[in-house]
């Protein structure tokens, strides 16, 4: 093919592009501000601005279409950014005919004059729908949304950016683990959209297949495989993928790639059917991990300022969990006397309290009801208190508990009855209470995830005590 | 609370006089000038970090403070064995040395290495001590530590550390400041810097030594580097007075002496008032933190209110200077809100040089003095629902050699090993640590790493990670320029966390 100068020329267009970007835009400012003031010293630059943006967007279109000879595009999302591209350059010197001075005008254009605003507005509408399927083209159909912050892609209903597994060892290899890294490192040029190298890595069967250099993935030889040499290209290669300015794919997904390739790149398998070596196990497990949900803090208002004045004034520690988020750590490490009437001042800024210290006060099953209020309380400390059975059963609406002390409380088995109910608990520490084996056993069995801890550790003596060298 | 800020910065306004702003000019520009001549040596920073915006009582050096995120561990206890304990001995199982044992060491491991006295041509050493694996982690344990194979799976090992220094001062030094020359913040100090502390009436930073002696390096590993001093750690004995001249001398009663404090915070509360200097606010909180220590420290360091049971759990007794009681005062003062207990232990130095550094004699002395403590420690955090949020870690400042150290080219007397910085055993635990991981592996002989190699900064950005720090944001301007812990360096430890 006789590439030199359609491709060299092609390859300007994202230079030229931006110039009609700018410029009619540009124009469009100017004549909305003549719109409002006729007669104003802006309107002759109207003309002039409109006839530098129709003359770019004429070399735009030109460039844009040689570059698009070179192939690799998605062709519904391609004609589309083509023929709009090419309306802009049309409506543009149209509407610059429009906008020139009155004498210089062809008579057959002067009754259009009225609408030349419309004209151009029009203009500009197409110029934005043409800029939003060039990014489309060369950014990949994600790019904005995928920056979004996590909570809000979660409201919307978008797939998560990290990949959080729950279970690495039931996981289906392909299709948990190595086909999410291919889609949000490549698929964006090689894919549905785009198919640049004739490869395409958005099914496994087109993965296998290979591209335009041949076969890409060989099962079972890693360092045969073309992809895995391309990953590992040391940085500034020109073959190296993901190509330069790119977002590169980290060396742990990398491992995990060759890992897939080393046991034969199987479609169907779980990661507990395949042999894992050694150096991948830690990086299996942390896909399990992910940001663990409490530590992921949401964006909440601010807890009432008066009410944390006023737990500050009695000597409690009220700590924000991060430095910019609202969620706080209520303690009251410096207030032993706190009380049951204490906790209205906690009431008053429930809805931010996620971690509560009350271990070592006053309190009794009274706070416990107070406490029941809190309803994103995460941690609850409540050792060597008073609080016992009755309190327990308060704590129903709190579903986001997941770590509860009540070490040195007056709590039984019955009080732990009342804990099932609990969906988020995780971990409960019941050293030095008066609940038995059978109580213990039941809630295990109502939350078999549980953790339990009844302490009362001891450490037997052995010779090795006692014995000098 | 906006209002709050306004009223404040409008009492404030008001209070400057123009006489005051005059003298504040003269002493601003004369100290510009200062700054300049003195190369930058006093940052602009009052020794405050942010906070989040409800933040109040910035103006406390002390004041509890957020972290970047939310983190998964509240405090951390490292216990330090100063001298390097011997991985081969504890925790690195190597059968392939034994079976090279008393041979000549080959070439090839000695050619480029330097050591602190190994000369000519070593022996290779056989481990001195019986290994199994323990817990359902299957984790190596030799049978030196027969109590702490019960916790191996609350326990996450770091098999192949390394470090770049191979003598105790700079080695404990880099292990603390992240540096091996004087002059930076330790790890505990960055923490207090960063966190402040949650008791105020106890420091947030404490240091408890075995037996009251200093490590190698001297007190820079627990100080404040280029920090505000305020940082640094506090030295408790367990004897004594346990903060130097905490107690009043005699004929002070404490009713005078809460007289006398008053007295002075009321001038400088004036002070305040008459020219706002936020210096003044710190001192007057200074004053009152002493007065609270001088009750709640004793308390807190009194281990004979301890029922019985937790006295035979960790061997302790009353009144010793011990790593045991170390210990327990340890899990006392996390249970009070301290951010960072650190823990020095001596002894660790196993040359064989003579009975008390030889493997088999003096080396086990050691492991039973730590052996059942540091597993209680273990135990009792978790029975209280403390290990969840406490970091516990554990190590030397480097490892030992396969090789019989030979000094001067002679035979030892005793089975001991030189020192070793290519590859060495630490452990973590609690505090958002995996259980029962193994990280990183050495060769077939340990002496250098094959897999999972773990830099000491790595270890600091893990910490200051699970303490809710990002290690490469978290910096101190001084000189010119933002310092970190971990200077330039540092990954997180993923296999770990």
């Amino acid at each position: 093919m006789e590439e030199f100068p359609t491709l060299f020329l092609g390859r300007w267009h994202p230079l030229f592009v931006h110039l009609p970007i700018g410029m009619l835009i540009m124009a469009f400012f100017l004549a909305l501000l003549n719109q409002k003031k006729a007669g104003s010293p802006l309107a002759p630059a109207v003309a002039v601005t409109l006839l530098f943006g129709a003359a770019s967007a004429v070399l735009a279109s030109v460039s844009g279409y040689l570059l698009s000879l070179g192939g690799g595009y998605d062709t519904k999302t391609l004609s589309l950014h083509q023929w709009l591209g090419i309306s802009v350059a049309i409506t543009s010197i149209f509407t610059w005919l429009l906008y020139r001075r009155p004498s210089d005008h062809p008579g057959r254009l002067r009754p259009l004059r009225k609408f030349r605003f419309l004209f151009l507005s029009v203009m500009t509408a197409l110029l934005g729908l043409a800029g939003h399927f060039g990014g489309t083209l060369t950014h990949g159909p994600d790019y904005l949304i995928e920056a979004l912050p996590e909570q809000t892609r979660r409201l919307m209903g978008w797939q998560p950016k990290q990949l959080v597994i729950e279970n690495v060892q039931e996981a289906f290899v392909y299709a948990s683990i190595i086909q999410p890294i291919l889609k949000q490192r490549c698929e964006s040029c090689h894919g549905t959209k785009k198919k640049e190298g004739e490869l395409a890595l958005h099914t496994l069967d087109m993965l296998l297949q290979g591209g335009e250099s041949g076969q890409v993935v060989v099962p079972g030889k890693v360092t045969e495989s073309e992809l895995y040499r391309r990953l590992t290209l040391p940085e500034g290669d020109d073959d190296r993928m993901p190509p330069k300015g790119r977002t590169p794919i980290s060396s742990d997904q990398i491992k995990l790639i060759a890992w897939w390739i080393g046991v034969g790149a199987p479609g169907d398998k779980q990661v507990k059917d395949l042999e894992q070596p050694e150096d991948i196990q830690p990086i299996l497990l942390a896909l399990e991990g992910g940001e663990k949900e409490e530590m992921t803090l949401a964006d909440i208002p601010p807890a009432d300022a008066e009410a944390v004045q006023k737990l500050r004034a009695k000597g409690l520690k009220v700590i924000p969990l991060a430095e910019t988020k609202n969620q706080l750590m209520v303690s009251a490490v410096n207030h032993p006397e706190f009380t049951d009437q204490d906790m209205e001042l906690l009431t008053a800024i429930g809805e931010n309290v996620i971690q509560l210290k009350l271990g070592n006060t006053r309190i009794t099953d009274n706070a416990m009801q107070k406490i029941g209020q809190l309803p994103e309380l995460q941690r609850l400390h409540v050792e060597n208190t008073a609080v016992g059975d009755i309190g327990l059963t308060k704590l129903r609406a709190c579903k986001r508990l997941t770590y509860l002390n009540l070490v040195n409380t007056k709590v039984t088995d019955q009080g732990l009855a009342a804990l099932r109910e609990l969906p988020a608990l995780e971990r409960i520490y019941l050293y030095r209470t008066a609940t038995s084996p059978q109580g213990l056993s039941a809630l295990s069995r109502a939350n078999p995830k549980l953790a339990i801890d009844t302490g009362n550790y001891q450490l037997a003596v052995v010779p090795a005590d006692t014995i000098v060298y | 609370m906006e209002k709050l800020l306004k009223e404040a910065r409008e009492a404030e306004l008001k209070a400057i006089t123009r006489r005051h702003f005059l003298t504040e000019c003269v002493a601003g520009v004369g100290s510009i000038a200062l700054v300049s001549m003195l190369g930058g040596c006093f940052s602009s920073h009052s020794g405050v970090r942010k906070g989040g915006d409800l933040l109040m009582d910035a103006l406390n050096p002390l004041a509890p403070r957020s972290p970047h995120f939310a983190a998964r561990a509240k405090s951390v206890i490292y216990l330090h064995m100063a001298g390097a304990p011997s991985q081969l001995e504890l925790f690195d199982y190597k059968p392939e040395l034994h079976k090279l044992h008393n041979q000549l060491c080959p070439q090839s491991l000695l050619a480029g290495k330097k050591f602190a006295f190994i000369r000519g041509v070593p022996k290779m050493l056989g481990p001195q001590a019986a290994f199994r694996q323990y817990g359902e982690s299957g984790a190596w344990l030799s049978d030196h530590l027969p109590h702490f194979s019960k916790v191996v799976d609350e326990v996450s090992f770091l098999k192949a550390v390394h470090t770049d220094q191979f003598n105790h001062g700079p080695a404990q030094l880099f292990m603390h400041t992240g540096h091996a020359r004087l002059g930076r913040p330790s790890i505990g100090s960055w923490v207090t810097y960063g966190l402040g502390t949650e008791n105020s009436n106890l420091p947030g930073f404490v240091v408890l030594t075995s037996g009251g002696k200093t490590p190698d390096a001297g007190k820079s590993v627990w100080g404040s580097g280029f920090l505000p001093s305020v940082y640094q750690g506090v030295q408790c004995r367990s004897h004594g007075d346990p903060v130097l001249y905490i107690s009043d001398p005699d004929g002070m009663s404490r009713d005078l002496k809460r007289k006398a404090i008053d007295a002075i915070n009321t001038v400088n509360r004036e002070e305040y008032e008459t020219y706002k200097d936020p210096e003044i606010l710190a001192r007057i909180a200074q004053y009152e933190m002493a007065y609270n220590m001088q009750v709640a420290v004793p308390e807190v360091m009194d281990i004979q209110n301890e029922p019985e049971y937790i006295h035979e759990l960790y061997g302790t007794q009353a009144g010793k200077e011990s790593f045991a009681n170390n210990c327990l005062l340890a899990r006392k003062l996390v249970e009070q809100g301290v951010r960072f207990v650190q823990l020095f232990d001596w002894g660790w130095d196993s040359h064989g040089t003579g009975p008390d550094t030889a493997l088999d004699l003096g080396f086990r002395n050691k492991c039973r003095e730590i052996d059942r403590p540091m597993t209680a420690l273990l135990l009792d955090l978790k029975q209280r629902g403390l290990l969840d949020e406490t970091l516990v870690v554990w190590g030397g400042e480097f490892g030992r050699t396969p090789m019989q150290e030979n000094r001067d080219n002679k035979d030892m007397p005793f089975a001991g090993r030189d020192h070793h910085p290519d590859a060495y055993t630490i452990w973590m635990a609690g505090g958002g640590i995996r259980k029962g991981v193994t990280w990183g592996e050495t060769d077939e002989i340990g002496f250098s790493a094959v897999s999972g190699r773990t830099a000491v900064h790595d270890i600091h950005a893990t910490m200051l990670h699970l303490l809710g720090f990002d290690h490469e944001k978290f910096t101190y301007e001084f000189q010119g320029r933002p310092f970190r812990l971990t200077d330039v360096e540092g990954h997180l430890i993923e296999a770990i966390i």
